[in-house]
């Protein structure tokens, strides 16, 4: 699905992830990396093929795009220090020629230094570019001079059909002047949004991409 | 009898308590003396305690060597109880009858609540007879001296058999009773149940598979109460309303039953009906207050045992109870019971009814209030199987992989096992007398390695082979296994108190998080006030005046069992020829004519569908009375079976008269099923499989069985894991396991366990066979029919599909284009 954004063009992937084709960029929110083996160490056990997914679905997309460079819109990373992070290093640098920069989130508790040794430039607040600021928490007023890209809230969507029936899946929540992605890589939850006036709501199946309102 | 000092002390007893033996009391004492095993079946009240326990007295009796000695005999007899509360009442009438017997016989008690210093002191010394729960008793298989300390075990009594039989605590127990047999083969078994309806299979399961049937007894209280079962009629049907089940319409007519009776026991079926039943009689009747009291699972153990203290001394008009009061030590002052809402089953009813009614000779009571005006059907038929003395079976559990699992652990952390042995003593327990050696080795396998996929992780690796013995060594791996040994998996539980800290008991935490400061609702009988949540506590305030939210429950509704759907399908049908036959049918009689009138009262040998068109959709009702798990079952069959023709989806919903497919598509039936054999027995199995649904029954099934079998720990006690990652891990754990492992026995027993108890697949089958005998009646209705209408209210659906997801989505968000 492409949609034009102040004379960018932009298209929401199946997978949850943009891409913004003027400046050859995938925005990825929420990827949550670590939370598995971190659930691990709390003794829950969960074998880590699980998180193997989300790399296979990472190098679907770098592939089907030929992104020169991710930004990472904060919650890259889960927890505190586990074995995951020697995995997303490995995988950063197989894909060493790919600029990638992140935004920091809530959930990334990991000391700066880290990321950076994996390469990847830190903003610790917005990032701007242009006319567009990626950012992790979306803004409250997002106001007219720069349109916002944010996460943070796992949006999801309920459509209803006859015959009672109802479906619940992530979705793209695009606003006036902000965009709001799903989250990349968490299985559960999600924050259920609403249709508003200038609100366009996309709903993803990992296969297509539809519009509602 | 020949009287020996045993005999000599326990009939001076008996003259100086004013006591006469039982003829059941004799009868099981002879045969435990002359050495049998066997069950005594007897209700509570009855003294079955006494039919056991004094000829273990006569036996203690007789060993006692003539002259004191220092010597030590350790743990002789075990006694088995399924609950904690009831070791108390047992201790005390047990004990007392040794003291008063001038004994120096040691009883000790062991659960989850026993102190720290008295397990030491257990260690040091056991007692000659302890209480036990099967809980406890394999913690002390976890301990590194285990066979000395049942060396001399001659005895083992479990009690309310009945109630542990059916679960996982009772293929616990059959693990045990395998060990201590196979420690002590002269080891003497008894069990005392309740009635139910597979007696000879409950002694069988008792005793083991080497166990010698023949030579054991089954010694039945002959002093069966008469039972008298009334209805509370309503004036007008229409008072009654057509679906629904809190049955408060009728809260006058139930406290005038209650102020004739000194003291009532009023059972609900679940909690949340005990909270409302609480509010709307104090509300309506002020003077109830200090005189009636409410008991539930989820209350403070305290506030329990005080109710219970009250119960015994008469303080108490009323109690509000769910199943929770019905197991146990009897209340005397109880004389008349009530029954909220159809119990489902005759045993039950009969158990609650069993507890009114204790001057000899006096026969137990019980009203049925009914919360819809269908119930009335039930009632009739609840009367007729207590008439005719049909009672339901307790399936014993087969097979169960975790609970093995689990056990192997346990030993391996005491003494260790030795494998070839321990695969012939588990073959001794009735629940695994089918498992093969692939079975056995692929157990040994999970407990050593972990499954095939997880065998590159560390932490699965449990258990070690040292020199042919299976040991764990590692302390970190004992402590967890510890701390997770048992069957019993709940939500997690949340703690209930004031700000200044009195507990109240515990909910579940998904009610709990979806509260917020200031939220209002009604717990223990109060309203109160929610402040905040701070690791497992929820902190609360008083709130009178204010309206509350009812605490939801987790907890299944029961469904009917088949013994009573077969009895209401025949009132059903015998309804329209005998109208006036019974009251409640009498009273029932505009309700049926009406459901006549719109589409037909189906007899015994037909089968009703009714198709209508709302503005929801096209609706397709089918009533085979079967009870809503089987209804479950042939909801996902004949939504799998329409699918095949075309792509469609269905919203599904279901009571325990019949099942409802609502779609956006209509679906002509009478034409499909000329083409179509929807209810054939035929690939009954492969299709269940087919359909999504089973997958994700199988997945909530695999929670509770992957923490049995150790593959997930539940966390510290007091430390807080978040249910939804409990649940999110364990469905990981499955979809893995049943991706990479074509053999993974928990998988396969998850499967196992929708079909034999979400589905009740042995009897979808029978009904499927009766059903291919009925005549199929398709009746085009315009309106909802007294039958079909408490379905189509239900709001709890599941989804039936076969359509693309994507198709779907696109069939949907058309209303949202429309707009446009």
């Amino acid at each position: 699905m492409q949609i034009e954004i102040r004379e960018n063009h932009f298209t929401l992937l199946p997978q949850k992830a943009v891409f913004w084709h003027e400046t050859q960029t995938l925005l990825i929110g929420d990827l949550h990396l670590g939370k598995i083996t971190h659930f691990r160490k709390e003794g829950i056990a969960v074998p880590n093929i699980a998180a193997d997914n989300n790399f296979e679905r990472l190098n679907e997309i770098v592939q089907s795009t030929g992104a020169s460079r991710i930004i990472f819109l904060g919650d890259l990373f889960h927890s505190k220090y586990n074995s995951e992070w020697e995995t997303f290093c490995e995988w950063r640098f197989q894909h060493s020629y790919i600029e990638m920069i992140i935004v920091i989130g809530n959930h990334d508790v990991l000391p700066v230094s880290m990321f950076l040794e994996a390469d990847l430039e830190v903003y610790m607040n917005d990032f701007e570019e242009e006319e567009f600021v990626f950012t992790h928490h979306p803004k409250v007023e997002p106001n007219d001079s720069k349109f916002v890209f944010a996460g943070h809230v796992h949006p999801v969507f309920t459509t209803y059909g006859k015959g009672r029936q109802s479906l619940r899946l992530p979705c793209y929540v695009v606003d006036k002047n902000q965009a709001i992605l799903p989250s990349f890589g968490v299985f559960t939850g999600g924050f259920q949004m609403n249709l508003l006036e200038n609100r366009k709501i996309y709903i993803t199946t990992e296969v297509k991409v539809f519009s509602v309102g | 009898m020949a009287k020996s000092p045993g005999h000599s002390t326990v009939e001076q007893w008996f003259k100086y308590k004013n006591w006469k033996w039982a003829a059941f009391q004799k009868e099981a004492a002879a045969a435990y003396l002359s050495g049998k095993s066997g069950l005594v079946n007897a209700p509570t009240g009855s003294g079955k305690t006494y039919s056991l326990w004094l000829p273990i007295l006569i036996r203690y009796i007789n060993s006692l060597p003539d002259k004191p000695t220092k010597q030590k005999t350790g743990l002789q007899i075990i006694w088995i109880t399924p609950l904690r509360a009831l070791s108390k009442d047992l201790f005390r009438n047990m004990e007392m009858a040794a003291l008063e017997m001038n004994l120096k016989l040691r009883i000790g008690v062991r659960s989850g609540d026993t102190s720290v210093k008295e397990r030491a002191s257990q260690k040091r010394q056991m007692p000659e007879a302890l209480l036990i729960t099967p809980e406890s008793l394999h913690i002390l298989f976890a301990q590194k001296n285990s066979s000395e300390i049942f060396k001399n075990l001659h005895t083992v009594v479990v009690d309310e058999w009945h109630e542990l039989m059916g679960s996982k605590r009772g293929t616990q127990t059959e693990l045990s009773l395998a060990r201590l047999r196979s420690i002590n083969p002269s080891l003497q078994t008894w069990g005392i149940s309740a009635t139910i309806g597979n007696l000879d299979e409950a002694r069988k399961v008792l005793l083991g598979m080497k166990g010698n049937v023949e030579d054991s007894v089954i010694v039945k209280a002959k002093s069966q109460k008469k039972i008298i079962v009334e209805s509370i009629i309503p004036d007008r049907v229409e008072s009654l309303p057509w679906s629904g089940y809190m049955g408060t319409r009728l809260v006058d007519d139930v406290v005038n039953i209650v102020r004739k009776g000194k003291t009532t026991l009023l059972f609900t079926n679940t909690r949340s009906q005990t909270e409302i039943w609480y509010r709307i009689i104090i509300d309506k009747y002020p003077e109830f207050a200090g005189i009636m009291a409410l008991h539930h699972a989820s209350l403070d153990r305290e506030l329990r045992d005080w109710v219970e203290e009250s119960l015994h001394n008469e303080k108490l008009k009323l109690v509000i109870c769910t199943a929770s009061l019905d197991l146990g030590v009897d209340f005397r002052p109880v004389e008349t019971v009530i029954q909220v809402g159809s119990p489902k089953s005759i045993s039950r009813f009969v158990q609650r009814a069993g507890r009114s009614g204790h001057q000899p000779g006096a026969p137990s009571k019980i009203y049925f209030c009914p919360t819809n005006a269908l119930e009335l059907i039930e009632a009739v038929s609840l009367r007729e199987g207590v008439e005719k003395n049909i009672l339901e079976d307790r399936p014993p559990v087969i097979q169960a992989f975790d609970v093995l699992a689990q056990w192997m652990i346990t030993l391996a952390v005491g003494e260790g096992f030795e494998e070839k042995q321990l695969f012939e003593e588990v073959r001794d327990a009735y629940g695994y007398q089918f498992i093969n050696r692939d079975e056995w080795e692929w157990l040994l396998g999970y407990i050593t390695t972990g499954s095939p996929s997880l065998t590159v992780y560390d932490e699965y690796k449990k258990v070690e082979r040292i020199e042919g013995r299976y040991k764990v060594t590692s302390r970190r791996v004992a402590h967890r296994h510890m701390l997770s040994m048992g069957t019993i998996v709940s939500d997690t539980a949340l703690k209930v108190k004031f700000q200044h800290g009195k507990y109240l008991g515990s909910v579940e935490e998904s009610f709990v998080t979806r509260m917020k400061e200031g939220d209002v609702f009604v717990f223990a009988g109060m309203t109160v006030e929610f402040v905040r949540i701070h690791e497992m506590t929820v902190t609360v305030k008083k709130a009178e005046g204010k309206k509350g939210a009812l605490v939801r429950w987790a907890g299944g509704r029961m469904p009917l069992s088949s013994q009573l759907s077969a009895f209401i399908r025949e009132r059903l049908s015998d309804a329209i020829d005998n109208p006036l036959k019974e009251k409640e049918l009498a009273r029932l009689q505009p309700l049926l004519l009406l459901q006549q009138q719109r589409s037909m009262i189906p007899d015994q040998h037909e089968l009703l569908i009714e198709q209508t068109e709302t503005r929801e959709g096209h609706h397709i009702f089918i009533f085979p009375f079967e009870g809503r798990l089987v209804h479950e079952g042939m909801s996902i069959i004949l939504a799998y079976r329409l699918s095949k023709i075309k792509p469609i989806t269905f919203s599904v919903a279901m009571n325990d008269y019949g099942f409802e497919l609502l779609s956006d598509q209509y679906v002509d039936m009478e034409t499909v099923m000329k083409e179509v054999d929807l209810f054939s027995t035929l690939h009954l199995v492969d299709d269940i499989y087919q359909s999504v649904n089973a997958t994700e029954m199988a997945k909530r099934k695999f929670r509770e069985i992957s923490a049995i079998a150790g593959l997930m720990f539940q966390g510290y006690p007091g430390k807080f894991v978040k249910t939804k990652h409990l649940q999110a891990s364990s469905s990981l754990l499955f979809k893995v396991m049943s991706k990479y492992e074509d053999n993974n026995l928990l998988v396969k027993q998850a499967y196992q366990e929708v079909l034999t108890y979400q589905l009740e697949e042995v009897r979808m089958r029978e009904a499927l066979a009766r059903i291919e005998t009925q005549k199929i009646i398709v009746k085009k209705t315009n309106k909802p029919t007294p039958l079909s209408f408490p379905i189509m209210v239900d709001r709890l659906r599941e989804q039936l599909t076969s359509e693309k997801l994507e198709d779907r989505i696109q069939k949907m968000i058309k209303q949202y284009s429309d707009a446009d």
